[in-house]
C-alpha cells in the first residue's frame, strides 16, 4: 500500500496545519508528519468530504472536526474504498458519483456558452465591419482630403521630391490620362515624384500619391507605370484609406465595450484581431484595387497587360527585397494576380491602344543623373 | 531646541511643534495644517538661511518650493502643526554644528538659522542613481523635519552600509557615499533588479525610507487613465 | 536567522539579521538596505522558462536573489506598495498566493505556478497563482492590511480582496445577493469560498484606489 502525499489540520499542531504521507492501514487513515508527529483517524469514526481549490481534494473528518486528514491525489479514493470496503466505499462512490454528475451538468453549460459567445461576436464582428464601410461611404469627400493632407504632411518621403525634369512631366502626363477616365470628378490628384532608389509607389486619401523614381527606373516602358499609378488612383477612388481607418476603429470600439478596459491577454487578442482583419480587408482592397486599374487602363486606351509584365518583372529582379522596399512585396500571392489580370483583360473588348507619348529612355536617363531640379515639398497636381 | 512632538506615525505623520517668542520655523509651501493665532508667517526667497535668489533658483531645481514660509512666534506657547502632503513617516534630526545631506524631496522643516543649499551631486552620481535625485545640504544649528513615503528607519553607520538608490532619506556628510552595484556581477546586479546601490563608508547617520515612490508609481501609473 | 515584521500594517518591512550560513531568498528588487557584507547572488526565478511564465502571468520578477551573510549583517526587505506582510511557516503543506504578493522565502520552499481558473479570473482574482509549498518560513504582502480567517464551510469574500487561500479551500464567484441587489449594492460580483482551510484577506484593493484615483483624474 502505498504513501500518498497530502496534509493534516489539527489544532495539536503548532501552527494548525502540515503537509504529511498518508497511509491506508488495516482499519484506519495514518498521517505521518514530516516533523514527526503521526495522526491516526480510524474508519469508523470517518466523515468524508470532497472540495478543495481543484474540486478533487478528499476530506476525511472526525466527529467533532477537530482532525482533518485531506489529499488531494486521484488515487487515494479508490484505494480507501477497496481497503475500507463494508464502511466507507458506499460513501465514497456516492460523492464521486455526484461529483460526475455535476461535472457533465458544467460540461453542458460550458459549452452552450461558448457556441453562444461565439456566435454573438461573429455577428458582432461582421456587422460592424458592414457598418463601418457603409459609414465611410456617407462621409464627404473632403474628409478623405484633409486625412491625406495630414498623412502626408507627418511622412516622411525618403528623398527630395522632382518638381521639373521628364520624370515629373512624364508622370503628370500619365496621371492627366488616368484621371479623364473617372466617373468622379472632385478629386485633385496630386502626384510627387520622390527621387529614392525605392521600387514603390503608394497612395494617401484625398488624392496624393508619391511615386519614387526606383520604380520609375525598374519599368521598362510608361505603360507599366501608368498600370502602377492606376491600381494607386483606384485606390483613392474607392476611399480604401478611410475604409481601413473606420475598420480599425470600429474594432477597437467594440472590443473596449465589450471586453471592459481591455488589458493583459485581451489587449493582445484585440489588437491581434484589429492587425489581421485589417491586413485580411487590405488583401480584397487590392484586388478591387487591380479590377479597377485594368479598368481604368483599358478605358484610357492603354494596354492592361502591361499590369501583369510589370508584376512579372517586379517578382523577377525585386522579389527578395524587403517589405517597404518594394511595390511588389507589399502585394503578395503574384500568381494568382497575373491569372486575375489575364483574365479580365479577356473580357473586355477589343479595342486599339494607344501607346503613351513619352520617351522612356530619356526619362530612366533623367532620373539616374546626378542634378536634375528638387524641393522638398513642392507638387505636380492635376485635375 | 524646539519642543516639538510627532504624533500618528508612520503612515499619517505630523509635527506639533510649540514655538516660544523668537523662535521660527522655516517650512515648505503647503506645509502648515494649524497654527496659533500668533504665529506670523513670511513668504518669501531671499531671508538668512534661505539665501538670496540664487540659492531659491537652486531650490526650485532640488525639487523644493522657490518660496519658502517662515513661521515666527509673537507670543509664548504657539502650536504649529505641519505635515506631508502624501502618506508616509515624520523624523526628527538635531543639527549641532553638522551638515546634513538631504533627498530633494524629503525635506519638511528646519529652524531658520539653518542654512539650505541646494547643490549639485555631480554628473555622474546624478546619472546613475536613477531617480534624478537632487540633494540639499543642511548645515547649521537647530532643528530638521524630514518627511517620506513609508517609514523612515534610522542607521548609525560604522564601517560600511549599502542602501537601494530610492531608499535614502538623508545622511550626514561625515558619510562618503559612492554608487556601486549591489552584487559582485554586473549583469546579475542589473537581473536582480537591485542594479546600482549607494554603499557609504564612515560614520554617521543614515536615514532610510521603507518604500520607494517611483516604485509605487510604476504599478499604479500604468493603470491610471490618461488625461 | 532572526527576522521581523517592522512597521506594520502601513508601511511594513522584513528587518532579517544574518549569520553564517543562513540564507533567504527574495524577489528582485526587494531589498531597501543592507550590510555590507551581505552578499547576493541572482538566479533565475525557478528556472529560465518558469521565471518567464511567472513573470507573464503571476506578475513575479524574472530572477530572484539569494542572500548570505560572511558574518553578522542586516537586511531590509520591502515591497513596491505600501501595506502589510506575513509571515507563515510552511511543514510540507502548501498555500496559493495572488499575483504580487510572494516577497520572499527561505532556501527550502518552492515556487510554482499554477491555473487559478476562471472563476478566479472572473472574481478578478487572476487567471494564474503562485503555488507555495515545502518546508520553511515565507513572507508575502498586500496593499491595506492582511487578516487571517479560518473558515470551514462558505465564506464571502469581496473581488479584489484576497491575497493567499490555502488548496483545501475551493473559490467559486458568486453574486452578491440577486440580480438586482447586487447591481445597486455596489458589491457586484463576489468570491464564495468554502473550507475547511485559511484564507488570507487585504483591507484595501488597488482597484479602489485606480477607480478613486481615475475618477478624480479629469
Amino acid at each position: 500500500m502505498r504513501d500518498f502525499k497530502g496534509g493534516v489540520f489539527s489544532s495539536k499542531i503548532e501552527g494548525g496545519r502540515a503537509g504529511a504521507d498518508i497511509q491506508i492501514q488495516g482499519d484506519r487513515i495514518a498521517a505521518l508528519c514530516t516533523d514527526g508527529d503521526v495522526f491516526e483517524l480510524p474508519f469508523r469514526d470517518c466523515h468524508l468530504e470532497i472540495g478543495g481549490a481543484s474540486g478533487r481534494m478528499f476530506f476525511c473528518r472526525n466527529a467533532a472536526k477537530d482532525l482533518t486528514i485531506f489529499c488531494e491525489d486521484l488515487g487515494f479514493p479508490q484505494a480507501l474504498s477497496t481497503e475500507a470496503a463494508g464502511i466507507l466505499d458506499k460513501p465514497i462512490r456516492e460523492i464521486l458519483a455526484h461529483r460526475r454528475q455535476k461535472r457533465r451538468q458544467w460540461r453542458l453549460v460550458g459549452l452552450a456558452a461558448c457556441v453562444g459567445l461565439f456566435i454573438l461576436f461573429a455577428l458582432g464582428y461582421f456587422g460592424i465591419l458592414a457598418g463601418a464601410r457603409a459609414a465611410i461611404g456617407a462621409l464627404p469627400r473632403s474628409v478623405d482630403e484633409q486625412l491625406g493632407a495630414m498623412a502626408f504632411q507627418s511622412m516622411k518621403l525618403e528623398g527630395p521630391v522632382m518638381t521639373t525634369g521628364a520624370a515629373a512631366d512624364a508622370v503628370q502626363q500619365i496621371v492627366a490620362r488616368l484621371a479623364a477616365t473617372l466617373t468622379v470628378h472632385d478629386i485633385k490628384f496630386e502626384v510627387h515624384v520622390v527621387d529614392a532608389s525605392i521600387v514603390n509607389a503608394f497612395a494617401l486619401p484625398g488624392g496624393y500619391i508619391v511615386v519614387y523614381t526606383g520604380l520609375i527606373e525598374a519599368a521598362e516602358n510608361a505603360e507599366q507605370v501608368a498600370a502602377v499609378v492606376a491600381h494607386e488612383m483606384a485606390h483613392v477612388t474607392m476611399r480604401h484609406g478611410l475604409q481601413r481607418i473606420g475598420q480599425a476603429i470600429g474594432l477597437m470600439v467594440a472590443t473596449q465595450v465589450l471586453l471592459g478596459d481591455a488589458h493583459g491577454l485581451f489587449g493582445a487578442g484585440a489588437d491581434l484581431l484589429t492587425s489581421t482583419t485589417i491586413n485580411s480587408y487590405s488583401r480584397a482592397h487590392e484586388t478591387e484595387a487591380d479590377t479597377m486599374g485594368v479598368a481604368m487602363l483599358h478605358e484610357a486606351a492603354i494596354d492592361p497587360m502591361t499590369m501583369a509584365a510589370f508584376f512579372t518583372i517586379l517578382d523577377a529582379e525585386h522579389g527578395d527585397v524587403p517589405d517597404s522596399l518594394s511595390w511588389f512585396s507589399t502585394h503578395p500571392q503574384h500568381d494568382a494576380r497575373v491569372q486575375a489580370v489575364r483574365e479580365q483583360v479577356a473580357t473586355l473588348p477589343d479595342t486599339q491602344y494607344r501607346a503613351l507619348a513619352i520617351d522612356w529612355d530619356q526619362v530612366r536617363r533623367q532620373t539616374t543623373a546626378p542634378n536634375h531640379a528638387t524641393t522638398d515639398g513642392g507638387a505636380t497636381s492635376s485635375r | 531646541m524646539t519642543q516639538y512632538e510627532i504624533l500618528a506615525r508612520p503612515a499619517a505623520s505630523v509635527v506639533k511643534m510649540t514655538l516660544q517668542p523668537g523662535e521660527s520655523m522655516t517650512c515648505e509651501s503647503g506645509a502648515m495644517i494649524a497654527m496659533s493665532s500668533e504665529i506670523t508667517v513670511e513668504t518669501s526667497a531671499r531671508k538668512r538661511g534661505a539665501g538670496g535668489l540664487k540659492r531659491a533658483l537652486k531650490r526650485l531645481v532640488a525639487g523644493e518650493n522657490f518660496f519658502l514660509n517662515h513661521f515666527v512666534a509673537g507670543a509664548p506657547n504657539q502650536t504649529l502643526i505641519i505635515g506631508p502632503g502624501l502618506l508616509g513617516d515624520i523624523v526628527h534630526h538635531p543639527l549641532t554644528g553638522g551638515t546634513l545631506v538631504v533627498q530633494g524631496s524629503s525635506w519638511m522643516a528646519s529652524s531658520t538659522d539653518i542654512d539650505i543649499d541646494a547643490t549639485w551631486q555631480g554628473l555622474g552620481k546624478a546619472i546613475f542613481s536613477g531617480e534624478g535625485v537632487f540633494w540639499v545640504k543642511c548645515s547649521g544649528t537647530g532643528d530638521l523635519f524630514l518627511n517620506s513615503f513609508g517609514a523612515i528607519y534610522t542607521v548609525d553607520v560604522d564601517g560600511e552600509y549599502v542602501v537601494d538608490t530610492g531608499h535614502i532619506v538623508a545622511f550626514e556628510d561625515t558619510l562618503q557615499f559612492r554608487i556601486a552595484k549591489a552584487g559582485k556581477s554586473l549583469l546579475g546586479s542589473l537581473l536582480g533588479g537591485e542594479g546600482l546601490v549607494c554603499r557609504f563608508h564612515g560614520r554617521g547617520r543614515l536615514y532610510c525610507q521603507s518604500h520607494n515612490p517611483p516604485n509605487f508609481g510604476k504599478l499604479l501609473g500604468p493603470k491610471l487613465k490618461t488625461r | 536567522m532572526e527576522t521581523e515584521i517592522r512597521n506594520k500594517p502601513s508601511f511594513a518591512i522584513v528587518h532579517v539579521d544574518m549569520e553564517p550560513g543562513d540564507r533567504i531568498i527574495a524577489e528582485a528588487d526587494a531589498m531597501a538596505s543592507m550590510s555590507a557584507n551581505v552578499a547576493l547572488r541572482c538566479r533565475w526565478n525557478g528556472g529560465f522558462l518558469r521565471a518567464i511564465a511567472k513573470r507573464i502571468f503571476c506578475n513575479e520578477t524574472l530572477f530572484v536573489n539569494q542572500y548570505h551573510c560572511a558574518g553578522e549583517g542586516e537586511l531590509v526587505l520591502t515591497q513596491p506598495f505600501p501595506g502589510d506582510i506575513e509571515c507563515i511557516e510552511l511543514k510540507g503543506n502548501s498555500l496559493y498566493l495572488q499575483p504580487g504578493a510572494f516577497l520572499a522565502c527561505e532556501p527550502g520552499v518552492r515556487l510554482g505556478l499554477g491555473w487559478a481558473g476562471f472563476a478566479s479570473w472572473l472574481g478578478r482574482e487572476g487567471l494564474f497563482r503562485l503555488k507555495v509549498s515545502g518546508t520553511g518560513r515565507i513572507w508575502f504582502g498586500a496593499y491595506g492590511g492582511i487578516f487571517a480567517r479560518e473558515i470551514d464551510h462558505e465564506y464571502v469574500v469581496d473581488t479584489g480582496h484576497l491575497v493567499a487561500y490555502e488548496p483545501s479551500v475551493s473559490l467559486r464567484v458568486g453574486m452578491a445577493g440577486g440580480i438586482f441587489s447586487s447591481f445597486f449594492s455596489g458589491e457586484g460580483l463576489v468570491s464564495r469560498m468554502r473550507g475547511p482551510g485559511r484564507v488570507y484577506l487585504q483591507s484595501r484593493s488597488m482597484e479602489s484606489l485606480v477607480a478613486w484615483t481615475n475618477a478624480h483624474l479629469h
